[in-house]
């Protein structure tokens, strides 16, 4: 049988073969002088994938803050969770990690605390608190407690911002 | 001479890469997006003389005393309008916890008879759960306590 016999035949509605074709899918019928072979083809509709994909990338961007300030937290704290917080705005930031203290992720003794926040004072005159939730307030009290003596006009805790209601 | 108008209208756009652009931009949104979002709770302290300046103006104040075992006192100062069961009260913890509810409820009642009532000290004791103060100060500031402050130990 020669190939040139062959013919194919888009979107062919003979009765035999209406009832296969949707709208989706179009039937191609391969015509041979001797064989009639049904070739099914099923494009993916792109339209559908490309309105999903719109959906999504607006989505994301939408859930996407820009240009808002972040806070490194480590994977080992939980930071305490508050429905009336504000948005984060950067100052000095001390942590306090496994009973150790970091002044803007410099690692701090205790009884330093005081001076090195009085001297970093002219950076930023707030301070923000970051600890975990399970510490006991006696560890926040000395972080607390240097800032408000060293002049600090705004003390803050870093905290998980949650829903109203 | 009729002009020819046979040529068709429609036409094809290509929507691979469309696609393309797409996936690069929902992967890249995916990677950078950040979902948990880290806010800060302001603290109103006085500085200074500014305590010793309120207190002369005798502004209705409420005290929240934390102890090591979850139990808080709710102390309502400069507040004459209010009965003496409202001015001083003690919520039980549960398991060592402070009973937020029941601190929400409190100060509910109290702000419903103090409308003025805009200042709020916690006091907590050195065993106090971190996490437990700052959903008690976040009562407060839901109760319309604008200015929340916090005692040092």
């Amino acid at each position: 049988m020669a190939l040139n016999d062959n013919k194919i035949i888009d979107n062919v509605k003979s009765p035999a073969f209406s009832g296969a074709q949707s709208a989706t899918t179009s039937t191609r019928v391969l015509v041979t002088t001797n064989i009639v072979t049904k070739v099914l083809s099923s494009p993916v509709t792109l339209t559908s994938l490309v309105d999903c994909f719109t959906i999504l990338v607006v989505y994301l961007l939408v859930a996407t803050h820009m240009g808002s300030e972040q806070l490194d937290v480590s994977k080992d704290m939980q930071l305490p969770a508050a429905a009336h917080s504000t948005e984060l705005k950067l100052g000095n930031i001390v942590r306090i990690e496994n009973d150790k203290y970091f002044l803007n992720d410099k690692k701090i003794n205790v009884d330093e605390l005081f001076d090195a926040l009085k001297a970093s004072l002219s950076n930023s005159d707030s301070v923000i608190i970051q600890a975990d939730k399970k510490v006991d307030y006696s560890k926040v009290n000395p972080a607390v407690l240097s800032a408000l003596q060293a002049g600090f006009k705004q003390v803050k805790f870093a905290v998980l911002q949650e829903d109203e209601g | 001479m009729k002009a020819s108008s046979n040529k068709s209208l429609d036409f094809e756009i290509n929507l691979l890469p469309v696609i393309s652009v797409l996936a690069v931009c929902i992967s890249f949104l995916l990677l950078t997006t950040v979902w948990v979002q880290i806010g800060t709770f302001d603290l109103s302290q006085a500085l200074g003389t500014e305590g010793a300046a309120d207190a002369q103006a005798k502004k209705p104040t409420l005290w929240l005393t934390l102890s090591n075992n979850g139990d808080v006192q709710v102390v309502v100062k400069n507040a004459p309008a209010l009965n003496d069961r409202l001015q001083l009260n003690q919520v039980r913890g549960t398991q060592s916890r402070v009973s937020v509810s029941n601190i929400a409820d409190l100060i509910e009642k109290i702000k419903a008879k103090v409308p003025e009532l805009n200042t709020g000290l916690v006091i907590p004791a050195a065993q106090s759960s971190y996490e437990d103060l700052v959903k008690v100060m976040d009562q407060m500031k839901k109760n319309n306590i604008a200015e929340v402050g916090i005692a040092p130990l």
